[in-house]
């Protein structure tokens, strides 16, 4: 830019700034905003309290979960031993014991999709809907192992072949479309049209 | 700081800025407050460069207050009715005068868009160029490019060179 410019640039910019002066209204007695500030902070503190409870909620429903509660075990021991001074050991593998396990969760549609992993020596699969506002699902009664795993959409059940455990899931009415699959088939659909359904699969049929 | 100094401080020239740019005195006010709100709420990661993020949330909340404004200008001239009622000028050949100058700037700056509003006024408040650039989402060198092509254009439609001319 020459020298001619930037004085034109300048002087463009003084005048600018005079007249702007000159129309600027006389600025009014403005209050600070503390009511509504304080009332922002309240608003606040209750969705953090919300978020809170969700999580504690959302916390203790995992910790039901094998994989969670194994997790949280873990970690809780491997915290302690760094507390301790204690040597940093391998983890050991997760225990998968067999016998009863529930968790209880919500479903989020009204499409559930239940998936078990694979096919296995013997146990059934029992799917219900009931009258409960909540889903619950257990594992049970045959020797084995499992994992019951809560997702957005559904549930998975991580199964050994070699296992018979049978499971129940029981579901809310509003979930109307169930799609069941287990291992590499092709997924089974019931439809619900309130409580009362009750489906049963026999997971070595399905093999 | 606490937040009723930083109003103390920076509330006229927010206002200043927002009237401006809004041409709305009563807008200006509630986006001033709005801002302040914003900063209680969520307030920035930087606090060295507070007045800077003030300008920036005040320019955002004005654009969207504006739409918000012409909506309701719009509901309005069907329903004059529901129109504010103001204070009568105290001097009606003087106000006229100043409200046809207010007017012509006025509608200088909107012609201008936001971007190029908002960069030449934020430069009257003092502002650096690399500041300015950070507000609106530019680079630095652009900035001075950004001004001198405003200026030009107010020059033209506010009679800014006519000094030179004569």
């Amino acid at each position: 830019m020459s020298q001619d410019e930037s004085d034109l640039l300048s002087r463009r910019a003084q005048r600018l700034s005079a007249l702007l002066r000159e129309v600027d209204p006389p600025v009014p007695p403005i209050v600070f905003p503390a009511e509504r500030i304080a009332r922002a902070a309240r608003r606040r503190s209750i969705v953090r309290w919300r978020v809170a409870a969700a999580i504690a909620l959302l916390a203790l429903g995992a910790v039901g979960v094998r994989p969670v509660r194994a997790w949280i075990f873990q970690a809780a021991h491997v915290l302690w031993s760094a507390a301790a001074g204690a040597p940093r050991a391998t983890p050991a593998p997760v225990a998968r014991a067999a016998g009863a396990s529930t968790v209880t969760f919500s479903p989020a549609s009204a499409t559930f999709v239940l998936r078990v992993a694979r096919a296995q020596v013997g146990g059934t699969l029992t799917v219900e809907t009931t009258s409960s506002a909540s889903a619950s699902a257990s594992a049970g009664g045959g020797q084995g192992s499992a994992e019951l795993v809560v997702l957005p959409d559904g549930l998975r059940i991580v199964n050994d072949s070699a296992s018979a455990v049978s499971y129940v899931v029981r579901l809310p009415a509003t979930v109307a479309r169930i799609e069941v699959g287990v291992g590499a088939a092709a997924p089974q659909v019931f439809r619900s049209t309130g409580s009362g359904g009750r489906w049963v699969l026999d997971l070595r049929a399905v093999r | 700081m606490p937040l009723a100094e930083l109003f103390a401080q920076h509330h006229v020239e927010l206002y200043r800025y927002v009237s401006r740019f809004t041409g709305d005195p009563d807008l200006a006010e509630d986006v001033v407050q709005d801002v302040f709100v914003r900063l209680a709420e969520r307030p920035p990661a930087d606090q060295a460069h507070v007045r800077g993020w003030l300008f920036r949330v005040a320019t955002t909340i004005a654009i969207d207050a504006m739409r918000g404004a012409r909506r309701r200008l719009t509901l309005l001239r069907d329903r004059p009715e529901r129109q504010p009622m103001g204070d009568p000028p105290p001097d009606p050949v003087t106000a006229l005068e100043r409200d046809e100058t207010r007017r012509r700037v006025r509608e200088a700056l909107v012609a201008l868009g936001a971007k190029e509003r908002a960069v030449l006024l934020m430069r009257e408040e003092g502002f650096a160029h690399r500041e300015i650039a950070e507000a609106v989402g530019t680079t630095t060198g652009s900035v001075g490019t950004m001004i001198a092509r405003a200026l030009d254009k107010l020059a033209r439609q506010l009679n800014l060179d006519a000094e030179d001319q004569r």
